[in-house]
């Protein structure tokens, strides 16, 4: 009867705990917040992750001028952590560094900084500028394929344009490394922090003993 | 329970050092040469508590252990807690370094206070120490939650939004907190009772 009270006791705990867990906001347990920012097509890409990949959803983002502190752009995360603000106005005409901070609250804050370097391709293809000069004409290429579909038709591109090309065509391959990089930082410390860390306390605590036992025998 | 680098305002993060670097200091001068190995022990608990994860149903949570470490320890639980912080702030980049006064106050604290107020019916083991360290346990873990959420009355969020959340979150915690505590210090005042408490007497 004992086994059984005991028993009833602790699956209603267990239950209790579980209901308490389902209720809980995800951000408060977490030890850090991580913050990645990128610009892809025309847009500066934040996404907020926590310790071991998990989103940081309806965190506060917000983009100052780095130099001035000026805020430019804030929002909040989507349920996957992310969020994508247009480029502002003030940014197209006079590229500066970015600093990007994420607020999760209850003290998780993370920062990322982004350079002007990073917003210039961009920047260039959204100004549409008018073509300078001629990189690739049709007009050399298309000897001896007259008798080739009209799939092969001559392309004229400014330097702009296939600037632009190659941007998007690496965006689109660097995209999943950089992923990989930022899921790679947000997994959380590794065997050898966690060893290194035991072995650093049991090293201050033995200098402590140390001191301890050399002032005892000097008194 | 981290707070981060910039979260805080100067004044804040100055009163949370020099307590922290007060608490530190009082344990440090009461911690025994005998005794030390036991303060190392728990210090190293506290500092991998918090990378082992329970599942709880569909979630999970991870240990605390201050409260253990205050019921154990008594004011050496701030040295103890302050080297581990600072370990977790370098490795593992949870919190930061300007912030480890007011972290380590934060957590300290409320274990230290759980302590000496279980103090009496610690060492006696049986229902009455289980049901003591319990409280410790839980004590020590919602008195930090409450510390952090004072910390950060002067942001966006106050005192009341970041309590709410935190004392919510930190629940299911608490209770195995407590659990954890009660095991341990019962297994202690059985196998050891001259541990219970371990410093800090005077």
């Amino acid at each position: 009867m004992r086994v059984f009270r005991r028993a009833v006791l602790c699956t209603l705990l267990a239950q209790t705990l579980v209901l308490m867990q389902l209720a809980m906001p995800p951000m408060a347990l977490a030890h850090r917040v991580f913050l990645f920012a990128s610009v892809e097509q025309g847009a500066i890409v934040v996404e907020g992750r926590f310790s071991r990949n998990r989103p940081a959803q309806r965190a506060a983002v917000e983009i100052f001028e780095a130099q001035s502190g000026t805020l430019l752009v804030q929002g909040v995360t989507d349920s996957q952590g992310r969020a994508r603000f247009a480029i502002p106005e003030e940014l197209v005409r006079n590229p500066v560094d970015l600093r990007l901070v994420l607020d999760a609250g209850e003290g998780h804050q993370a920062r990322w900084q982004l350079s002007a370097a990073e917003l210039v391709p961009e920047l260039s293809h959204m100004e549409g500028q008018v073509p300078a000069s001629p990189l690739v004409s049709g007009a050399g290429l298309d000897a001896g394929t007259a008798d080739q579909p009209a799939t092969r038709q001559p392309i004229a591109l400014t330097a702009q344009e296939l600037e632009r090309i190659v941007n998007q065509a690496l965006e689109t391959h660097v995209t999943p490394i950089r992923q990989m990089l930022a899921a790679e930082r947000a997994r959380g410390p590794g065997l050898v922090e966690i060893i290194g860390g035991l072995g650093w306390i049991f090293a201050v605590f033995a200098s402590l003993f140390i001191w301890k036992t050399r002032r005892k025998k000097g008194k | 329970m981290h707070i981060s680098e910039g979260v805080l305002a100067p004044a804040i993060l100055a009163l949370g050092g020099v307590l922290a670097a007060g608490g530190c200091a009082i344990g440090l001068r009461r911690i025994e040469a005998e005794r030390v190995v036991p303060v190392a022990l728990l210090s190293a608990a506290f500092f991998t508590a918090s990378l082992i994860r329970v599942p709880i149903g569909p979630a999970s949570a991870h240990l605390l252990l201050n409260g253990l470490l205050g019921a154990v320890l008594g004011w050496a639980a701030f040295p103890a807690i302050g080297v581990a912080l600072v370990l977790q702030a370098l490795l593992f980049q949870f919190g930061g370094l300007t912030t480890l006064g007011i972290n380590t106050w934060n957590m300290a604290l409320p274990a230290v206070l759980a302590g000496f107020l279980a103090r009496p019916w610690l060492g006696r083991g049986g229902r009455q120490g289980m049901v003591a360290a319990f409280c410790c346990g839980v004590s020590g873990v919602v008195g930090a939650a409450l510390l952090t959420a004072l910390s950060l009355i002067q942001t966006n969020e106050g005192f009341t939004t970041a309590a709410k959340v935190l004392l919510l979150a930190h629940a299911p915690v608490a209770v195995v907190e407590g659990v954890v505590t009660a095991c341990a210090v019962s297994f202690l005042a059985a196998v050891r009772p001259e541990l219970l408490p371990l410093v800090g007497r005077r």
